[in-house]
């Protein structure tokens, strides 16, 4: 079985990837949220 | 292995995903007033909102297909292409490169941008170019995405053609209604519930298939290759090259990404959400290849590399998660379509019906030009989905129908917009000469690294020597910040 360089690269890649993601997803569910509700309250 | 049935809560769980969906994308008509409204959300999306609506609008289901494929079909070496499109597009957030100086022009198109530092005419022909690449593009995400949903959810496969009208109707209805506002609101609810799905279903195969298996079936399968892109024939220097061209004239000439750049506050805002968009595209291209490996290891290798992935779900997940998927992923695809509706519709009323007239539209002519122009690119890519059949990679294809207008693009807007010398000629050289450069690809069965080159090649070199060619023209001052 393949046991390399790239296999480790990719596996860091693939957590740095993976955990930015979800982060990034928690912060703009909660902020976009908030955002989006003045941005229709300042148009009324 | 057989699939777990498709449950009443699944059910429940769609449908009350897509009403809801339906109900807040035309809530939004009420806020519409003019066309900048309809077509840049009037220019009001804040950080958080622009990235939503920008990852939200690039990824699609039909994403997740084709990385899911790529990685089926060359392993780990596939993340080489999820990792350059995470750093071109950082590094464009980072410098700014050509998205500041468009969002300071208050563009609302790209073609636009052609005529203030052109011609009418060139913004036209770009316009065409764009309309015809963006729509063929297009073209393929109706069969692909309706094939996913027919596999996971177990309808029987006569009613994919029902299930691709049905999708394409939804996303029609509020698109028509409410242009951007619909689709910045709505594609806030599709970004949380494609990344919900885009995490849950990389813990189920990773958990239920396992790491060791996936990486056992890489070696298996493709030897090192699996794992070097330099080795690996798809890839190789040339494409990692052709890649970072490409995915820099994506980040800042693709017309729904550009029009993500021109809703925002202010220019500089626009680079803060490309720079934080980049970190979450590292996670859209690997996470659904990492899906495709896993469809590898549980299916093996004979399995048709478009439907291994949606038919590797059918089998994992389970009662309920399963429906959360499936609406995390019409999310996806709702998100992308709207948009991609809404930007190749608004080429065709903004750029090409709107300039051959000889006196302009009101703002609610152009709206109702541009709904028109929604049902027509709409029926096209329906009979286009349902006529053409594609060979080989997604990927690929989706690559070179973009090449078609970006790569004259690309060079035209660097010229225009960084080298002062840069004309009329130089302009429609480079359009028409990366056009002709895809021609190896659809017509010649050229590789696409080859023809996506030779268009990039193609449209600098004839923008440079038809700059120096043709006549030399004052430089318009408006078209510049």
């Amino acid at each position: 079985m393949y046991n390399g360089f790239w296999l480790y690269f990719w596996i860091a890649a693939l957590l740095i990837a993976g955990g930015t993601f979800a982060a990034i997803t928690v912060v703009v569910a909660i902020k976009g949220g908030a955002e989006l509700i003045a941005m229709f309250r300042s148009r009324k | 292995m057989s699939s777990t049935p498709f449950t009443s809560l699944d059910t429940v769980i769609v449908v009350a995903y897509l009403a809801g969906t339906l109900a807040i994308g035309l809530a939004a008509k009420r806020f519409l007033s003019n066309i900048s409204d309809f077509l840049v959300a009037g220019r009001s999306l804040g950080l958080f909102l622009g990235i939503a609506t920008l990852a939200a609008t690039e990824t699609g289901t039909v994403t997740f297909m084709y990385y899911a494929q790529l990685g089926f079909q060359t392993g780990f070496s596939a993340f080489i292409t999820g990792l350059i499109s995470g750093l071109v597009m950082l590094m464009v957030g980072y410098t700014g490169f050509i998205i500041r100086r468009f969002r300071a022009l208050e563009l609302m198109t790209v073609p636009e941008y052609f005529e203030r530092q052109y011609s009418r005419g060139l913004r036209v022909l770009t316009g065409c170019l764009v309309a015809i690449g963006g729509i063929l593009n297009m073209g393929m995400f109706l069969r692909v995405e309706g094939s996913f949903l027919v596999i996971l959810t177990g309808i029987p496969f006569q009613y994919l053609k029902v299930a691709m009208t049905a999708i394409l109707l939804v996303e029609l209805l509020y698109t028509v209604v409410g242009g951007m506002l619909s689709i910045v609101i709505t594609d806030f609810v599709q970004y949380v519930a494609l990344s919900v799905a885009t995490i849950i279903v990389t813990i189920y195969c990773v958990v239920e298939v396992g790491w060791h298996s996936m990486v056992h079936a890489v070696s298996q399968q493709m030897g090192s290759s699996g794992f070097n892109p330099l080795t690996n024939s798809t890839y190789g220097a040339s494409y990692i090259l052709w890649q970072v061209i490409l995915w820099t004239a994506v980040n800042t000439c693709w017309q729904t990404t550009a029009m993500r750049t021109l809703s925002m506050k202010s220019p500089e805002l626009s680079k803060k959400v490309f720079g934080w968009t980049g970190l979450i595209f590292l996670g859209r291209g690997m996470l659904p290849m990492v899906w495709g490996i896993a469809a590898l290891a549980a299916l093996g290798p004979h399995f048709d590399s478009m439907n291994a992935m949606p038919t590797l779900l059918a089998h994992l997940l389970g009662p309920g998660v399963k429906g959360l998927v499936v609406a995390g992923m019409l999310a996806a695809t709702m998100s992308v379509n709207s948009s991609y509706l809404l930007g190749w519709s608004s080429i065709i009323s903004q750029d090409i019906i709107g300039p051959l007239r000889r006196t302009p539209l009101s703002s609610r002519a152009q709206i109702a030009v541009n709904r028109v122009a929604n049902v027509f690119v709409s029926g096209f890519i329906l009979w286009w989905s349902l006529w053409y059949t594609l060979s080989g990679p997604l990927y690929l294809y989706l690559n070179l129908t973009a090449t078609i207008f970006l790569s004259g693009t690309f060079a035209a807007v660097i010229g225009g917009l960084y080298w002062k010398r840069a004309n009329l000629a130089g302009g429609y050289a480079a359009m028409i000469a990366g056009a002709v450069g895809t021609v190896g690809y659809f017509f010649l069965n050229l590789p696409a690294t080859y023809s996506g080159f030779a268009a990039f090649g193609l449209a600098a070199l004839a923008m440079v020597a038809g700059t120096l060619l043709g006549e030399r023209r004052p430089r318009q001052e408006s078209a510049h910040v």
